[in-house]
């Protein structure tokens, strides 16, 4: 492929006998595809975007209608604490979507090891049963979980809202965490465990100065889709929470229907993303920097 | 990950989990309303906190039917709920409510309710008035798109059905769409065959079934509809008169004039009407605090603030009239809502409920929808035959 | 490593037992009785249930699910797999960067975005208003099948994209530099080794598209303007009108196509390692 060959526009001859030579020259073909894929990759950015631009517009047009834009405004950001059940399930969401990912992380983490330690009748178990949470329909698990839950309510007559909705998270949370972990933890050298216990390390100690730091991008990543997935849930928190305690998807459901959102809403979406944007933007900077100091 | 993370994953866990303690300890003491979305004042909510020294927690949901399995499975001890006429009706056969008090809300009185809303009222029968006091009312309509040439005059020609489920008969690009609940399109196949909506034969099915398939329904919706008409994306459609009240008032403080509002709605003499009431479930822990909390809404001025919010009509004839005779009111409510909108939100109240006249026979319009003498059996029956009919 | 840590995986086992199996084991049990809600007080036996699987309206919402589904996830394979590919040949190695910003749109809510998505496939939409067009057309995209596809594609794109990319980064760089240097084209490579090496991640990426957009609900009734009727709606239709008996039978339906789909992961993926 090193080979360039130049393309007179008056000797076409020459082509036919290089191909006749078995050689194919691919270099327009290659443009054309890298072309392709360039288109593709800005239509896939545009995919996931589009409609986070369209909330955007939404949250600064002054009329409030989805449909007709007046004119600019930020006005709607600074009702967001003002709409008072509308703040309190914003406050919820976090309490709830932050807790269990928190927890799904640490737990996940040491199952996946555990999970990886165990033989493999039991690997194939679990791993089986783990896809349940994943791929199970949303109405299915969160119907199950609150009937499970019932059955507690003789004991704790006020499991229902936090408790239950946290459980109910870390629930299917765990696979997403365990299935970023897993592979992480076959790629570690087997035998870097076994150095540092015959180093005189205790196992647990081992476990955060070993393992841990080798597998720490499978957990972040794990981490990133636990809170996603926790964020963005209705259909399983509707059924488990109670007690009046929403989080922000059963609240904008519950508001769809006989009257429309408030703007608020869409307010409040816009700066998670562009929140979220900064933050990584700012992440990004740093870890280059440092990147280059340790160059340096 | 070093120990300093951990330390801050830990210290992070723990502050959350104070945030909730700190948060939710007192739920033991909190009044639990479950509502619809949007459906109640909430400056009203903080009065009644400040006088009664309680804290109200409201959680909502978008039907009828999670209102009931919410009650039913019992995960939470709700004080009050909101549900309209038929889930009452089922919620009280079930023996999931407690009669109300009525000593202890002195401000409700029968006869203080709009003409209309007594109607409702004694259709839903006499038992039930022992569980239920009413919150909001209101009909359903046909709204329509007045870009379309004599859409107006063919409608009220037809008394709305005939144009509504046979539009090619009209105009055959007219827009036309209905209300995604199958229990409702079912019934406005009654109204338009001139038969109970709330009984169900293979007869009347089979109707419905044809009525729905030739009706060539472009959408079906919920609360995008109004927007869709508004902004000239339908023509037809059936919608909750609140709906249209909400789209309205939407055009009219974003400056549009009234004669240049784009659409409008006309309320057939046969359509369904509801009423949503605040009921008291058997298990609520609160009831004392309950009835106090009724009693605080159904106040004349609390009413009238209320509706001023929600957009739904009140069901008392004195926040009713407060808002229809808008000049004589007290000066402080001219503080409160611009002229403006108090005499656009008299205009809708006007137009849209307007009271009977006393030459009128019927005194109100509307059927109220009931599942009484409907088995399981037979809502599985309408929700197949609207599928079915769709997919057609 | 240390055999000790075996033991960390046995109360997960459990906590799957109690809280996904005996569920899935109840609603097997609800298919067969006839009452409302979970109101056992007036439960009956019926086999009355099943005729439900020969309701035709049945019948073409699942075949509508499997459709669209198969649809959105053949787009999804070449879209994603595209990208994945840029991404992987571009050096840009930061994948949780990558993953964040394919992730980063779920943050907003799943209804909001399918209604914003929807109404600018309307003839009249915030953009035209924002722009002053006057749509010349009456009829938009909304309501009709591509919408849907289109409304699924958008949704779950993200997870084609990550267990490809994951697949691809898994393969050795080594392998394609030996077969380049042992004279197959770019080409052939790609088609020889890289293609068959990242193919369970195109399996993976497949059932992680399939699965929801066969049984989500949301999406097929935003977009398809209610007149697209998939097996996701009637299951929902069916809770919502607290027929749970009938709403589980349908369910097990979905889960068995579920349980196939996951022994064909199984099969070409045992570790489950290029899920996410």
């Amino acid at each position: 492929m090193e080979r360039k060959v130049k393309i007179s526009p008056l000797s076409g001859k020459e082509i036919a006998t290089m191909a006749e030579y078995g050689y194919h020259n691919f270099a327009i073909l290659k443009k054309i595809l890298k072309i392709i894929g360039i288109i593709t990759v800005i239509l896939v950015a545009i995919i996931l975007y589009l409609s986070i631009i369209i909330i955007f517009i939404y949250s600064v047009n002054s009329s409030g209608s989805t449909t007709e834009f007046k004119s600019f405004t930020f006005k709607w950001y600074f009702k967001i604490t003002e709409h008072r059940m509308l703040f309190k399930s914003i406050i919820n969401t976090f309490v709830v979507s932050i807790t269990a990912t928190l927890i799904s992380t640490f737990l996940g983490t040491l199952i996946a090891i555990g999970v990886f330690n165990s033989n493999l009748k039991r690997r194939k178990r679990i791993m089986l049963l783990n896809n349940i949470p994943l791929l199970n329909a949303d109405i299915v698990t969160g119907i199950s979980l609150m009937l499970i839950f019932s059955l507690l309510l003789k004991i704790f007559p006020y499991i229902f809202g936090f408790p239950t909705l946290l459980i109910a998270h870390v629930y299917f949370t765990l696979p997403y965490v365990i299935l970023n972990v897993l592979p992480k933890l076959s790629d570690i050298d087997p035998n870097l465990m076994d150095a540092a216990l015959d180093l005189g390390v205790k196992p647990r100690k081992a476990l955060f100065k070993v393992i841990l730091p080798a597998i720490r991008n499978g957990v972040l990543s794990g981490m990133l889709m636990a809170f996603t997935m926790s964020f963005d849930d209705f259909v399983i928190s509707y059924f488990t929470t109670g007690n009046g305690f929403d989080n922000l998807s059963i609240w904008i459901y519950g508001s769809i229907g006989r009257k429309d959102l408030t703007p608020a809403v869409y307010a409040f979406n816009s700066i998670v993303i562009f929140g979220a944007m900064l933050i990584l933007l700012f992440a990004n900077i740093i870890s280059i920097k440092n990147q280059k100091r340790k160059i340096k | 990950m070093k120990k300093r993370t951990l330390k801050k994953f830990f210290g992070l866990l723990a502050l959350s989990l104070l945030c909730y303690f700190m948060s939710s300890c007192k739920t033991e003491s909190q009044l639990l309303i479950l509502n619809w979305g949007e459906y109640i004042n909430e400056d009203l909510v903080t009065k009644f906190e400040e006088e009664y020294h309680c804290i109200v927690n409201i959680s909502i949901a978008e039907s009828n039917e999670l209102f009931y399995a919410k009650v039913k499975s019992g995960t939470t001890a709700y004080d009050i709920v909101v549900p309209s006429d038929y889930m009452v009706e089922k919620m009280q056969q079930k023996d999931l409510l407690q009669k109300i008090n009525y000593d202890l809300i002195p401000n409700y009185h029968n006869d203080k309710l709009l003409p209309g809303a007594q109607g409702i009222r004694s259709q839903m029968g006499k038992t039930l008035e022992d569980y239920a006091v009413p919150y909001l009312w209101g009909t359903f309509g046909l709204m329509y798109n007045k870009k379309v040439n004599g859409l107006k005059e063919a409608l009220m020609e037809t008394d709305g059905w005939p144009v509504y489920f046979n539009h090619s008969s009209f105009n055959s690009n007219l827009r036309v769409a209905m209300y995604n609940v199958p229990r409702y399109a079912y019934a406005t196949a009654m109204f338009a065959s001139d038969a109970d909506p709330n009984y169900v034969d293979s007869e009347s099915l089979e109707k419905a079934y044809n009525l729905i398939k030739n009706a060539n329904f472009v959408e079906w919706g919920t609360d995008q509809l109004k927007k869709q008409i508004a902004i000239n994306n339908l023509d037809l459609a059936f919608v909750y008169t609140g709906d249209f009240l909400d789209q309205l008032y939407i055009e009219l403080q974003s400056g549009t004039l009234l004669e240049n509002i784009p659409f409008d709605i006309y309320i057939p003499s046969k359509t369904i009407a509801f009423m949503d009431n605040l009921v008291i479930p058997k298990k609520a822990r609160h009831v004392k605090l309950a009835h106090e909390f009724i009693n605080f809404m159904i106040e004349k001025e609390n009413a009238y603030l209320n509706s001023s919010v929600v957009g739904y009509c009140t069901p008392y004839q004195e926040a009713y009239d407060m808002i229809v005779n808008y000049q004589t009111i007290d000066e402080k409510w001219h503080e409160i809502f611009d002229d403006v909108w108090l005499q656009s939100w008299s205009y809708a109240m006007q137009t849209y409920y307007p009271l009977p006249k006393i030459d009128d026979v019927v005194k109100f319009k509307g059927t109220v929808l009931s599942n009484r003498r409907l088995t399981n059996d037979d809502l599985t029956k309408i929700t197949n035959m609207v599928n079915n009919a769709k997919i057609a | 490593m240390n055999n000790r840590f075996h033991k960390m995986a046995i109360p997960y086992l459990i906590w799957l037992y109690a809280l996904a199996l005996i569920p899935t084991i109840f609603m097997f049990f609800l298919i067969f009785f006839d009452m409302e809600g979970l109101d056992f007080d007036e439960i009956k036996i019926t086999l009355k249930n099943f005729a439900q699987l020969t309701e035709s309206s049945t019948l073409i919402a699942l075949w509508n699910s499997i459709k669209y589904a198969f649809l959105s996830t053949i787009i999804c394979i070449i879209l994603g797999y595209i990208t994945a590919y840029f991404l992987y040949k571009s050096h840009f190695k930061n994948k949780f960067l990558i993953l964040t910003i394919l992730i980063l749109p779920m943050w907003s809510n799943l209804l909001l975005r399918t209604q914003a998505l929807a109404s600018i496939m309307e003839p009249h939409n915030i953009i035209t208003s924002l722009l002053h067009l006057n749509p010349n057309t009456q009829e938009g995209l909304a309501g009709k099948g591509i919408a849907v596809v289109i409304g699924l594609v958008f949704t779950y794109l993200p997870f084609m994209i990550l267990p490809i990319y994951t697949a691809l980064e898994k393969i050795e760089p080594m392998l394609e530099e030996a077969s380049l240097d042992l004279g197959t084209t770019e080409f052939k490579t790609f088609f020889r080794v890289t293609l068959p090496l990242s193919f369970k991640g195109i399996v993976t990426g497949s059932v992680m598209v399939f699965l929801p957009c066969m049984s989500g609900f949301a999406i097929p009734e935003i977009l398809g303007k209610g007149n697209i009727v998939m097996i996701g709606n009637i299951i929902e239709q069916f809770f919502k009108n607290m027929n749970y008996n009938i709403g589980s039978l349908l369910a097990i339906v979905i889960l068995l196509l579920i349980l196939v789909s996951i022994a064909l992961v199984n099969k070409f993926d045992k570790e489950g390692e290029t899920i996410l």
